[in-house]
């Protein structure tokens, strides 16, 4: 993991914008307070947790057009848990964006298409995977201080791991896909601060971590012994679910390269047989722009 | 100094004694090269709070209309360093060519379509071969169609007697032929429209004038540059 680290660290610090691309290097980082790590529906299943997590992204844009370009980034994360160090990751990934605006000035309408692809490793091999995302999204600026966006994503995620634990029952409880649809509205009521809200719906593969019983065997379709959690009686599930997500977020501009940030993420999941979780995330972060 | 004094010039062959005419001739001398006492006004800016406000352009308009404009203005700069115009407010007199240099080494689309002058100069790096000329008063929003927070301002003043506040919210409008002058201020953010902000001074009867304005001025909204913390992966 150190390896991978150091080398995720080298990729983006050594981007070398060529001539005539908007090159960057984007740094944050966060406090998160995770109030259902397991994603558990029983209170005694339910792990709470606190993490600090380090992103480092660098890229650049290259303009093909004064309305169109696309943006290659390198991303990496590293998220390191209190109490449950089973879940620290490292995740090495690329993303490409093309976007094009359909017209000139800030307030047209744009299109982005989006390919990402990552890397996770975890302390706990059971998490191990590569992710491969698909989003397209729809916006426009209304003014200098309010803009939206609509977009649909696929998402796929290939586990490592497959030990089976029961007959009958796949061992690959991290290889999910699923699709989403979000909205978002941003509003900035003065120069440094930005209200963002998004709304977003996702149908597909969910895991969650529980003792078992009788309704999360029947719903799942895949299970697994997960040793994350330290505990011998949680094992993790595969189950299809619909995911209801609600964010609202706050980001304080320091300066034009810098900002604080703040963000409280509600997730409801819906699965078959009366089975359901809900999820909290707080996160304060600092973000930095080099240059 | 510019001298509103025409010299009649006669077609006809002199008949008049040549004396006279040597007199004339040396008269007409003294009167072009005399100097007019000029005149000058003080403008200062300040806000609700009473701090100094900056980029404030200040217009002298000669209430009789009478104004003589620069045939061949000098071409101006509008810079685009570090992905921002520079200076953000630029005011200039009818007629005159800028040229938008793009001192980054990114490339930059710089655009308007403000009624008083709609141009593109399309994605370029470098200094454009040409120049915009702004050939009708008003003012011109520049923008930059692949960095959105890019915002600047040209000022198309229809008066050659114009100024622009420095840091202490003051600016010298000098070498004024003296005559009644209306007085105007814009701002980009100011809450009220230039026209409500006349003022009147007639420098005919004295050679300076201190003029002071107070704008309330709107916050100034701009697409945001600043990096948003990405949120990581929840599902």
């Amino acid at each position: 993991m150190r390896r991978l680290f150091t080398l995720a660290f080298a990729l983006v610090t050594s981007i070398t914008p060529p001539a005539h691309a908007d090159g960057w290097v984007d740094v944050d980082a966060s406090f998160i307070d995770y109030n259902n790590l397991t994603h558990a529906q029983n209170a005694e299943d339910r792990r709470p947790d606190r993490a600090l997590a380090l992103n480092l992204s660098g890229g650049h844009y290259i303009a093909f057009s004064g309305r169109d370009g696309i943006s290659l980034t390198l991303d990496t994360r590293a998220e390191v848990y209190r109490r449950y160090s089973g879940l620290d990751f490292l995740s090495v990934g690329g993303t490409a964006t093309y976007k094009r605006k359909f017209g000139l000035g800030a307030n047209v309408p744009w299109i982005l298409a989006s390919v990402s692809v990552a890397h996770d490793e975890y302390r706990a091999n059971l998490r191990d995977s590569d992710r491969l995302r698909i989003g397209s999204e729809f916006g426009r600026r209304f003014s200098e201080s309010f803009d939206g966006a609509i977009g649909v994503a696929l998402d796929r995620r290939y586990g490592k791991s497959d030990i089976a634990d029961l007959p009958g029952y796949s061992g690959r409880v991290f290889d999910l896909q699923g699709q989403s649809a979000h909205a978002r509205v941003g509003y900035a009521p003065s120069e440094r601060l930005l209200l963002t809200a998004l709304l977003a719906v996702r149908r597909g593969d969910v895991e969650s971590t529980a003792q078992q019983n009788y309704p999360i065997l029947l719903a799942s379709d895949a299970i697994a012994d997960d040793p994350a959690f330290r505990d011998p009686n949680l094992y993790a599930y595969r189950l299809p679910a619909t995911t209801y997500s609600g964010t609202l977020s706050a980001s304080w501009a320091l300066s034009d390269r810098s900002s604080i940030n703040f963000s409280y993420v509600d997730s409801r999941a819906r699965a078959g047989y009366d089975l359901a979780y809900n999820d909290r995330a707080l996160t304060l972060s600092i973000a930095h722009r080099y240059p | 100094m510019k001298i509103d004094s025409m010299i009649a010039v006669r077609s006809t062959p002199w008949r008049t004694h040549p004396l006279k005419a040597t007199l004339m001739v040396a008269t007409s001398v003294l009167i072009m090269t005399t100097r007019v006492p000029a005149a000058e006004i003080t403008a200062t800016v300040t806000d609700d709070h009473g701090k100094p406000v900056a980029h404030a352009v200040v217009i002298a308009m000669p209430v009789d209309g009478n104004v003589r404009l620069p045939t061949n203005p000098p071409r101006e700069i509008v810079d685009q360093i570090q992905q921002e115009f520079t200076p953000k407010v630029k005011a200039i007199v009818v007629g005159t060519p800028v040229i938008f240099p793009n001192k980054d080494n990114i490339r930059h689309h710089v655009y308007s379509f403000s009624p008083a002058k709609r141009f593109e100069v399309p994605l370029y790096s470098g200094v454009p071969a040409q120049p915009v000329v702004f050939d009708k008063a008003g003012v011109v929003v520049l923008g930059c169609n692949i960095h959105d927070w890019m915002v600047g301002y040209v000022y198309v003043s229809e008066s050659p007697y114009f100024g622009k506040t420095g840091e202490d919210g003051t600016v010298v409008i000098g070498d004024l032929p003296p005559r009644a002058y209306a007085l105007r201020v814009w701002h980009p953010q100011s809450e009220v429209a230039e026209e409500t902000t006349k003022k009147t001074v007639d420098l005919a009867k004295v050679k300076q004038a201190e003029v002071a304005w107070t704008l309330t001025l709107k916050p100034e909204i701009k697409v945001r540059r600043a990096p948003v913390a990405g949120h990581g992966g929840l599902y």
